[in-house]
């Protein structure tokens, strides 16, 4: 069947389909309404047991995705604009 | 392929307009495409919402200059930012006041437009008497499907469901319907009415 939806709710979608065990991103533009998407699967029990972690800012889900992936042997998902964030990075 | 632009102020549901449009535009089996363009973020600012509806799948990701629909959801935007430029004298426009083109002071420029494509609709009051809040994107579209007759008030219905659930929703069919109604008899009038 087809269906109209919105770009960011099909990448939200797509990443569900990956079945990620743990999710973390920050909303802002542009990936606000993929962060959105991505939370209501979480929370719909779609994605069970994928995990929504609510992070203070772009970094820190970066951050809590790689110690996901290397500590606690997991999927993880993110989203983020990647050059903008390269340019802000903490020295 | 039918263009439309949706011109606004930020925080009145131009994008979920452009959305809600497209989502009813495809469901009969047609291809639409909708995005913003604004600048700044903030509440109040101008804000553009476009939306291309055709037969065959739309690959254009061009702001539209000259559409065949445009909607203004804010009565003061024409003597902010010029939304009538470049259109062509066939374009259907709808605007949201409860006042008509004269006293809003757009007659002068709308005079190279066909008359019967105009409509203003009072939008807001029909939103605020509906849902309480001045939201006039859902309430808008019903009047533009009545305007053009290119989607019908249950395609607008559908695409309202598919966004808003419960009360909201309700809310927002019901403003819909009775906007349809108003554009309805408008254009009744309007066709009835002399042309000079």
């Amino acid at each position: 069947m087809l269906r109209q939806i919105e770009g960011s709710r099909a990448v939200a979608e797509a990443v569900a389909l990956c079945r990620p065990d743990l999710s973390c991103a920050y909303p802002i533009l542009p990936q606000t309404h993929v962060v959105e998407g991505l939370g209501e699967l979480v929370k719909s029990g779609a994605l069970k047991p994928c995990e929504f972690i609510n992070v203070e800012g772009e970094f820190a889900a970066m951050r809590v995705a790689i110690g996901g992936r290397r500590g606690w042997p997991v999927r993880p998902a993110s989203s983020r604009s990647s050059r903008p964030n390269m340019a802000k990075w903490p020295q | 392929m039918l263009q439309m632009r949706i011109d606004g102020r930020g925080g009145q549901g131009v994008v979920t307009a452009a959305q809600m449009l497209a989502v009813a535009a495809f469901e009969p089996g047609r291809h639409a495409r909708a995005f913003p363009s604004f600048g700044s973020e903030r509440t109040g600012a101008p804000v553009v919402a476009v939306c291309r509806i055709a037969d065959q799948e739309v690959s254009l990701r061009e702001p539209i200059m000259a559409p065949d629909v445009l909607i203004v959801q804010d009565p003061m935007l024409p003597h902010q930012v010029d939304v009538f430029q470049d259109l062509k004298p066939g374009v259907y426009v709808h605007i949201n006041s409860r006042l008509n083109c004269d006293p809003l002071g757009v007659a002068d420029i709308l005079q190279r437009f066909r008359h019967e494509r105009l409509t203003t609709v009072p939008t807001t009051e029909v939103a605020l008497r509906h849902l309480g809040r001045p939201l006039p994107n859902a309430v808008l579209l019903a009047g533009f499907a009545a305007l053009s007759g290119l989607i019908t008030l249950d395609a607008v219905e559908r695409a309202i469901r598919s966004r808003f659930t419960g009360k909201v929703a309700e809310g927002n069919v019901a403003a819909a319907a009775d906007a349809y109604a108003f554009v309805r008899d408008e254009l009744e009038a309007l066709s009835h009415a002399p042309t000079d």
